[in-house]
């Protein structure tokens, strides 16, 4: 137990720190109508040398075509890498996702594309995944009204902007209010996880069910979760199944060293035909955007997805032709028989 | 008794038995009439062409109309459906430079763009500078910050101007459809 370090006082800062790091990767699905994707990463960096593979956010391989141009910026210097490849079907796509050796590995992700013809209209939905990383499952709607949700999801680029703003003060407030319900929601997450993962090995649901949210409030209070425990079950009950208790932090710690190791990046949608739906942010080129961190997928499956229509002309003019075919013969029946 | 016999018989039975004509004396007179009238006695004559044919046989044009109503009717949900979507797109748009946050204070910066002295837009005897007018924003800007920070509570709300409760609510309505 004393090997396990403090998880309010840790894990926090570590995910913060981690998810900053180079290089900035944008991921960009172009989608086109017979389910064929075409992808693209590019991938911003301040160093000359080329990317270790280890560090892609998003699976590339030989198979990809790369490209490195450097961009001066003012006094500052980036060289942003470009891989490019087109799959025949989002199989492809999940199939490179399991074969990922890069930074995030770990994750389990997966694209899917569907294609329905409502015959005035076709419509197209394509979507990314991340599978949620721990047992239990906690909905971060739950902790945050409708206001700071919109802040959470936001990707940092807007974020950034809100913040330079004429308004700063305001969303910094904001901030502060989306941080600390993120930390309640993340630390909720853990003690979930740790209880369901006790209670396979000490089948004793009243008492922990009773003292769950004790131990969430005592986080705060203490330095170690020998402390948080102890105060929280009893010294007695403590020392006496000290040995499940510690085996749960353990799963507990495994499981959350994932979504440590997970890295930012942003992914892009481009869909075919017209965007009519969607949970991402919009451009006005109809670009969907979502930032990809791990905050989004501890407790929660994350869902990036976007619907997009084509019109059907040929189905318009066949059915008003035959509107008006069936209604010009009505019409012609009621007048002869008038 | 043969059967040319039984068949003699029938027929003069036949003959005795001569049906009587009711109206004998009108019957040419109601030949003449009919032979005038035109279209009189005959069938409809066909709908232009064939095409129409099938509105003389009634599943047929039950079929055919319910088909044309089924197809109005999925044309307007699909449109009902796409505009409510779209119009939720809407506000999931990402604005050039994010400067969409709407003010509290819109009043004063409508009376700033469409009412000066010059224009006689007035229409109160108030005359007060554009500077003068700028520093009546910053400060209120301040003082909303000043709210914010502290919370606002009625005292506040009724002293401040542009920030009474009305104010505040509205602008948290703008900002939470924007966001």
């Amino acid at each position: 137990m004393k090997t396990t370090k403090s998880i309010a006082r840790v894990v926090l800062p570590m995910i913060m720190l981690l998810s900053c790091d180079e290089p900035e990767t944008i991921l960009t699905n172009t989608v086109h109508p017979d389910g064929s994707v075409s992808r693209r990463v590019v991938m911003k960096t301040d160093k000359e040398e080329d990317i270790d593979p280890a560090d892609y956010r998003v699976p590339v391989d030989s198979t990809w075509s790369i490209s490195k141009v450097m961009e001066v910026t003012g006094k500052d210097t980036f060289w942003i890498t470009t891989a490019k490849k087109t799959f025949t079907s989002v199989e492809e796509i999940n199939r490179e996702y399991l074969a990922d050796g890069g930074a995030n590995k770990l994750l389990d992700r997966q694209a899917g594309f569907s294609k329905s013809f409502r015959w005035f209209n076709t419509i197209y939905r394509f979507s990314e995944t991340v599978s949620r990383i721990l047992t239990v499952g906690l909905k971060v709607e739950d902790y945050m009204n409708r206001e700071e949700l919109d802040y959470f999801y936001m990707p940092p680029s807007m974020t950034d902007s809100l913040l330079k703003s004429a308004d700063s003060l305001m969303y910094r407030q904001l901030e502060k209010r989306v941080d600390s319900a993120g930390e309640i929601y993340l630390l909720s997450t853990l003690v979930e996880e740790w209880v369901a993962g006790y209670l396979k090995l000490v089948p004793d649901s009243a008492f922990i069910e009773e003292r769950k949210n004790r131990i969430l409030e005592n986080i705060g209070f203490f330095d170690d979760e020998d402390s948080v425990l102890m105060e929280a079950l009893g010294e007695e009950y403590y020392l006496e199944n000290r040995t499940a208790i510690d085996t749960a932090f353990a799963v507990v710690d495994s499981l959350f060293g994932i979504s440590l190791a997970a890295r930012f990046y942003t992914c892009e949608m481009i869909m075919p035909g017209s965007l009519i739906s969607t949970n991402g942010f919009v451009d006005m080129d109809e670009k969907v955007s979502w930032p990809v961190k791990s905050d989004y997928f501890v407790a929660q499956d994350y869902v990036m997805w976007a619907e997009s229509k084509e019109v059907n002309y040929w189905a318009w003019w066949l059915s008003g032709l035959f509107v008006l075919f069936v209604l010009t013969g009505l019409m012609v029946r009621w007048y002869r028989k008038t | 008794m043969n059967n040319g016999e039984k068949y003699e018989r029938l027929l003069q039975q036949l003959r005795r038995s001569e049906p009587s004509f009711e109206g004998e004396s009108q019957l040419a007179e109601k030949v003449i009439q009919a032979i005038q009238t035109p279209g009189a006695g005959k069938e409809p004559p066909p709908y232009p062409g064939i095409i129409f044919g099938w509105t003389h046989i009634g599943w047929m044009r039950t079929a055919l109309s319910c088909a044309a109503c089924m197809l109005v009717g999925v044309f307007l949900f699909q449109m009902v459906e796409l505009n409510r979507k779209v119009s939720r797109l809407e506000m999931q748009l990402l604005p050039s430079g994010y400067t969409y946050y709407e003010s509290p204070y819109q009043p004063f910066r409508e009376l700033i763009e469409y009412g000066t002295p010059e224009t006689g837009t007035w229409k109160d005897s108030i005359k007060i500078s554009r500077k003068d007018l700028f520093e009546l924003l910053n400060s209120a800007r301040r003082m909303q910050f000043y709210q914010n920070v502290s919370g606002p509570g009625p005292d506040n709300q009724q002293n401040m101007p542009g920030t009474g409760p009305s104010d505040v609510r509205g602008t948290r309505t703008i900002k939470n459809q924007q966001l």
